[in-house]
């Protein structure tokens, strides 16, 4: 669903790139302008590959101070000199451990280190480093090679502010980690050195400032959590979206929780109030604001921030909407190279301190770059503000006499993202917005674009084309520069409540979710494949004010639901039946509850809180429970070693079980087995037969199948994934030789000769297998004349897609007569792969779109009716009698269902009964 | 104009690229031209169909990392994907070799940055004293790293290396001082040392350099480590200092400086210790050793017979010349000697662990400073005459 949702999105963009580059074409240029009109860039020489800026300021005297990543500190002499070849590098200091933040505190060089945040002294005068007094060193380092510390903004009682960068592991190096104390934080420095964790939810937090009224804005690079390189606003206490700094909140602590690589974490987010677009930055460094006074141009009081992988420096504009800052991001100017610090000068010139090692970053990679205003104002975007019905964007020159604008001239578009583990999103849900009219105000220094379907939770991205401002100064005709501007619309005027941009979505798919084999029986969105009394699909976590209980939260989506036991339910089965199986079961107590899951609805794996417990028996978590015949039954099987996790921490048994073996007779000749079982990823039970059903076990007599079956009468407990997998038959097993032979190929691999199309569809056979796709149609066997039967085949559909598997069907151009085994995962058809379309249905989907799976069909004449049975890989999902013997015989068929579709079969084999 | 241009074709004129080793072209064909393209500009036949574009290895912009280690990573891991992998792992498909070898190869088409060399990376201490600071490396194979590492180089060619986040003592080298490896691929990686290792203190996790000491009262000893915390290194006129505070109570000013003696050489740290309150510390120093290796005697090669109990022989050696001994080769010892204020009241004690000992002193501190000098010296030491010797030449 994600992908589609995304490649229109992608579509969308491009037609409408398409669109605005043939409308400006047309359209010619007044003046040609380029940003080195407006802004020049030049570069301090530095010595070659040394100088990757971490830290920047100046001294009193205006001498500039540069900290880097080879740990040493620079005084910079004459650096906003003319000529750039006049500013004189001296090295202040050597052997520091980086220097990703420094600041000038009362004339005394702060810098700080990935280990500290220190103060460098010269005691002795001779112009070098050789004091280093530690101000604060209370945050971890592990030893991760990514546990950077960035800064270094600091406020007039004294306080710094850093944050520290998550660790990242191989192989998994797209799951950040949390390491050590404060790790994935903004933390708080006083000027007495004491250390106050400050805000969480940070990945690569490598820029910070403080604003002109005291407020802290820092940048994050996106990845995990991260859908695209935010601004964020941070205040004291608040969370920012990233989970591994969880691990260092007093709830977590106070249990030992660890946070999910996957799972969104159930916290409340507080959205950035700028996201930045991919396309402009992809490795954000520091903000900062124009101090200038107009130094630099007709930007002062405004943002800066510097952008490394692009190269550039962009421009934010930020508002109180509601009294929290919004706002939006635009280009400013291209060239300076891998910009990760930047700071203003005295005298208005914008200092970029280059760094690309490791992180990625358009040349210059290394060094120091100068923004200098050349005196001419740019026709620029100046502020934009949000309305109720659109934006009111005001520029920097007035628009030009003839240039009069109309909704023709603006292209708006809105995009959102989703939050998830995946690295980055790509721009979803991307959507045109009409603009109703565009109006020229404020003395033709302003266009009020009205667009009233503008929303909140969304990204708007304004075009403009055509904009042409007038400078009476230098009597020139000015494009607009930066045509593009993207704002972040948290909330919409009078709006209480923002409304995150970064959608909470289901997780991507793991690489566990898309193995062959297996059948879902509870896929979090549907119960259905459950029958027991008091059981509900929510959202649950261990209850804070009660940790013996489990309380709901709002359910986000239709793909996070939990199977839930309320207070008076019974045990829950599930309506297939399994024999020999691996399991794959994810469960969740809250303190001191107990639960258990029964193979075959007999032998009872059991769940218990057993966390923390040094000696553990058969009735602890992952013990097989004893037998309920007293001292003639089964003793119970204890783990061999607690591996549960805390109450309220998601668990998981990997089971592998044998069910068991009865003669011709049935007197059985061999006890039902787990072989294994591993809770937690660890190994707790190898080997263990079970002699007889363990207590609470369905009465009657043992069984070759029997349903899985969730306890739910002993306390409170929520599943998440529930998946079976059936195992080959043992050679011993007569089953497995019976049911080798006797199978005719139908489809060789490579032609479909001899098949007979209905339809429209088109059929191809693509790596041995026959693809259908486009409008509706069917594949007829060549055969006519198939009665009694068992057919087989590997079946794949794609998301959405929707097809069937025919027998006893008859030649037609339109829906044939004839039985169908369904075939569909995420159809809007609620009928999955599984049903006997029309008379047996199966609701949930057991196996997931675009993963191969075996399906199989028997259908028999028998004297109640013809006798209909379909096993999904391996599972018999149907077992049906057609009273009325509708359809008598015929070919077997292939169904395409619709454009959109798409599925694959192959190795497909008939036996016919005799 | 002339002076932006200048500069800016010096900055490009190193973007040169590198000679490209044997099989990485090959390599790339046959598994990264199919998307980047057979020059790597992001145009392969298959690049149309993705939703996320391959790089284009001219633009230089890797954002996930544009090292060799960290290239070699994505090519090894790949980098996730919704669905499917935005870009597949090859750990599978290719060697180690291979992978070297077509990151060199991709490395020849982007803009090669001037990395800095070996000498760069190198740091002498010719006028004075530095300090380092990185992760270090374990001496002992097996133990964790040391984070917080900080190193003192001194002209002398001795430099001392301490873990400042408990103000150890980790070990005495000699020889050239510091490559600052942390310089390579992003940042994260242990410093290398240079010179040999003289003095290795051993890094025990029930060991602490400072415990406070205290009564439980019934008579017996309570031990609790307490923490140290740095408040400044200094190099300043050419003199290591470290100043730390150690628990609530107490400042140290520590001064190490390195000794020579004839056959030996190692390091004095003289430690001022000024406490707010009367308490009682224990100051401890472990040093990696082979208790089954003797201890020498007086006259008599030490080789000669193991004594019995090591603890005890290390106090009867002390008693004898002041020095206690640690076996830590069957060629080289380690003689620590500490010089007390009279009247202290201070006692030194040595304790003897399966691979190392740990010799304490017993500082009751007043309220007043107390200067204590720990002298601890490698050498080749066999007879007590020789430790008496040792004695007189360092006065």
């Amino acid at each position: 669903m994600v992908a589609r949702a995304g490649s229109i999105a992608i579509a969308i963009v491009f037609a409408f790139a398409v669109g605005f580059a043939s409308a400006a074409s047309a359209q010619a240029a007044p003046v040609a302008a380029d940003e080195s009109d407006y802004y020049k860039v030049d570069f301090i020489p530095t010595p070659p590959g040394s100088v990757e800026v971490g830290g920047l300021d100046f001294l009193p005297d205006g001498r500039l101070v540069v900290s880097t990543r080879h740990g040493q500190v620079w005084i910079v002499s004459n650096p906003c000199a003319a000529n750039p070849a006049d500013a004189k590098l001296s090295l202040f200091a050597e052997g520091l451990y980086e220097g990703l933040g420094l600041a000038v505190v009362n004339g005394e060089i702060c810098v700080l280190q990935r280990t500290e945040l220190s103060r460098l002294k010269d005691t002795d005068g001779d112009g070098r480093c050789d004091t280093i007094e530690t101000i604060c060193d209370d945050w971890g380092v592990s030893g991760n090679y990514h546990e950077f510390a960035y800064g270094l903004p600091h406020d007039a009682a004294g306080n710094f502010y850093v944050s520290l960068n998550v660790g990242f592991l191989d192989p998994k190096w797209w799951h950040g980690k949390s390491l050590a104390p404060y790790r994935g934080w903004v933390v708080k420095v006083g000027a007495d050195g004491k250390l106050t964790p400050f805000a969480s939810g940070f990945r690569s937090p490598n820029g910070l400032c403080l604003g002109p009224d005291g407020d802290l804005f820092v940048t994050d690079n996106q990845g995990d959590w991260m859908p695209s390189c935010p601004l964020l606003h941070v205040k004291q206490g608040e969370f920012y979206g990233h989970p591994a700094s969880l691990e260092w909140t007093d709830d977590y602590k106070k249990i030992g929780r660890k946070a999910s690589d996957t799972e969104p974490p159930n916290r409340q987010r507080r959205a950035p109030a700028i996201w930045i677009p991919y396309g402009m930055s992809r490795s954000a460094g520091n903000p900062t604001f124009d101090p200038s006074g107009g130094k630099f141009g007709p930007f002062a009081g405004e943002m800066f921030i510097a952008e490394l992988t692009n190269g550039c420096v962009m421009r934010a504009d930020l508002e109180k909407v509601e009294g929290e800052w919004q706002g939006s991001v635009l280009q400013f100017r291209r060239g300076t190279g891998s910009a990760n610090r930047i700071a203003f000068a005295p005298d208005g010139t914008l200092i970029v301190g280059l760094t690309n090692r490791g992180w990625g970053g358009a040349p210059p990679a290394d060094g120091l770059a100068r923004v200098k205003w050349t005196g001419r104002v740019p026709m620029e975007m100046d502020h934009v503000h949000l309305e109720q019905d659109g934006f009111l964007v005001s520029f920097t020159l007035p628009l030009a006499a003839d240039c009069k604008p109309t909704a023709a001239n603006v292209h708006l578009v809105e995009y959102d993202y989703n939050s998830w583990w995946d690295y980055g999103s790509p721009e979803v849900h991307v959507t045109s917005i009409d603009v109703a009219g565009v109006e020229v105000v404020a003395g033709r220094r302003a266009l009020r674009v009205r667009a009233p379907t503008l929303k909140a939770g969304m990204c708007a991205r304004l075009v403009f084309d055509g904009i042409v401002g007038e400078n009476a100064a230098t009597k020139t005709r000015d494009p607009l520069l930066h045509p593009q501007v993207d704002y972040t619309i948290n909330r919409m005027p009078g709006m209480a409540n923002a409304i995150p941009v970064a959608k909470t979505v289901e997780p991507p798919p793991s690489r566990e979710d898309l193995e062959e084999g297996w059948v879902t029986l509870f896929d979090r969105r549907s119960i259905e494949g459950f029958e027991g009394e008091g059981w509900r699909r929510a959202a649950v976590h261990m209850d804070p004010n009660d940790p013996t209980k489990l309380a709901d939260h709002p359910l986000v989506d239709d793909w996070d639901g939990m199977l839930v036991n309320s207070a008076g339910a019974h045990d829950t089965f599930t309506k297939l039946q399994h024999g020999d199986c691996d399991a794959r079961i994810d469960f969740m107590v809250p303190k001191g509850s107990n639960s258990g899951v029964y193979f075959m609805g007999r032998y009872e794996l059991q769940i218990l809180d057993s966390f923390g417990k040094k000696e553990v028996d058969f009735g602890d978590c992952g013990g097989i429970y004893e037998g309920m015949d007293g001292d003639h039954g089964f003793p119970g099987s204890a783990p061999k070693a607690n591996a549960s996790n805390a109450p309220g921490e998601w668990q998981r048994f990997d089971v592998r079980f044998r069910a068991p073996r009865f003669d011709a007779s049935g007197r059985k000749v061999a006890n039902a087995k787990f072989e294994w079982v591993k809770l937690n990823g660890t190994l707790i039970q190898e080997n263990v037969e079970v002699t007889r059903p363990t207590r609470g076990g369905l009465d009657g007599p043992e069984a070759a199948f029997g349903p899985l079956r969730l306890q739910g009468d002993h306390g409170p407990v929520a599943f998440k994934k529930v998946r079976l997998k059936r195992l080959d038959p043992l050679p011993t097993d007569a089953v497995a030789a019976k049911d080798a032979v006797g199978w005719t190929k139908i489809f060789d691999g490579k032609t479909i000769d001899g098949w007979k199309a209905g339809g429209h569809a088109k059929w191809v056979v693509e790596d041995g297998a026959i693809v259908g796709r486009g409008p509706a149609g069917h594949l007829f066997s060549p055969r006519d004349d198939y009665k009694d039967l068992e057919q087989r085949a590997r079946v794949v559909i794609n998301d959405a897609g929707n097809s069937g598997f025919y027998f006893r069907t008859q030649f037609a151009d339109g829906f044939p007569p004839g039985y169908e085994a369904q075939v569909d995962s995420s159809h809007p058809d609620p009928q999955r792969t599984g049903s006997l379309y029309g008379m047996a249905k199966v609701t949930i989907p057991l196996v997931p779109p675009n993963v191969w799976f075996d399906y199989r069909v028997r259908c028999a004449d028998e004297p109640a009716g013809t006798h209909i049975q379909i096993w999904v890989n391996g599972f018999e999902a149907v077992d049906f009698i057609d009273k009325e013997r509708t359809y008598k015989s015929g070919h077997l068929a292939l169904q395409q269902h619709n454009d959109g579709s798409e599925v694959k079969f192959k190795d497909i084999e008939v036996r016919e009964l005799k | 104009m002339s002076v932006l241009a200048s500069s800016l074709a010096e900055v490009l004129a190193v973007f040169v690229p590198i000679a490209p080793p044997a099989d990485g072209p090959a390599v790339y064909r046959e598994n990264c031209a199919a998307c980047h393209g057979k020059e790597g500009h992001g145009d392969g036949p298959t690049a149309k169909e993705l939703k996320y574009k391959p790089r284009d290895f001219r633009e230089g912009k890797f954002a996930f990392g544009n090292t060799p280690g960290a290239m070699a990573k994505t090519v090894m891991s790949g980098i996730p994907g919704e669905e499917t992998a935005r870009m597949p792992a090859f750990k599978s498909v290719l060697e180690p070799a291979d992978i070297d070898a077509v990151v060199a190869y991709v490395r020849t088409m982007m803009p090669v940055e001037p990395a800095p060399t070996a000498t760069d990376m190198k740091m002498e201490p010719r006028d004075g004293a530095l300090m380092v600071r990185g992760i270090l490396a374990p001496l002992k194979e097996g133990d964790p790293p040391i984070p917080r590492g900080l190193l003192f180089g001194l002209p002398s060619g001795f430099s001392f290396e301490y873990a400042t986040e408990s103000l150890r003592l980790l070990a005495v080298r000699r020889g050239e001082f510091v490559t600052r490896s942390d310089w390579e691929e992003r940042g994260g990686r242990p410093l290398t040392p240079l010179g040999s290792v003289v003095i290795a203190a051993a890094q025990p996790k029930e060991w602490a350099p400072f415990v406070l000491e205290s009564g439980d009262g019934n008579g017996a000893l309570r031990f609790a480590p307490l923490a140290a915390k740095l408040r400044s290194s200094s190099v300043a006129h050419g003199v290591v200092e470290l100043d730390y505070d150690v628990g609530k109570n107490l400042h140290v000013r520590e001064r190490p400086r390195d000794v020579v003696v004839s056959d030996g050489a190692g390091i004095v740290q003289e430690l001022e210790f000024t406490p707010t309150r009367q308490q009682s510390i224990l100051f401890s120093i472990a040093l990696a050793s082979d208790p089954s290796l003797p201890l020498p005697k007086s006259g008599e090669p030490s080789h000669e017979g193991a004594l019995g109990q090591h603890a005890s022989d290390q106090l009867e050696v002390a008693r004898a010349t002041g020095w206690y001994i640690v076996r830590s080769s069957p060629t080289a010892t380690v003689a620590v000697r500490f010089d007390l204020p009279e009247k202290s009241g201070a006692s030194v004690s040595a304790r003897t662990m399966p691979e190392w000992d740990v010799i304490d002193v017993s500082l009751p501190l007043q309220d007043k400073p107390l200067t204590v000098r720990r002298t601890i010296v490698a050498r080749s030491v066999t007879t007590i005459e020789q430790l008496e010797k040792m004695t007189k030449e360092l006065k």
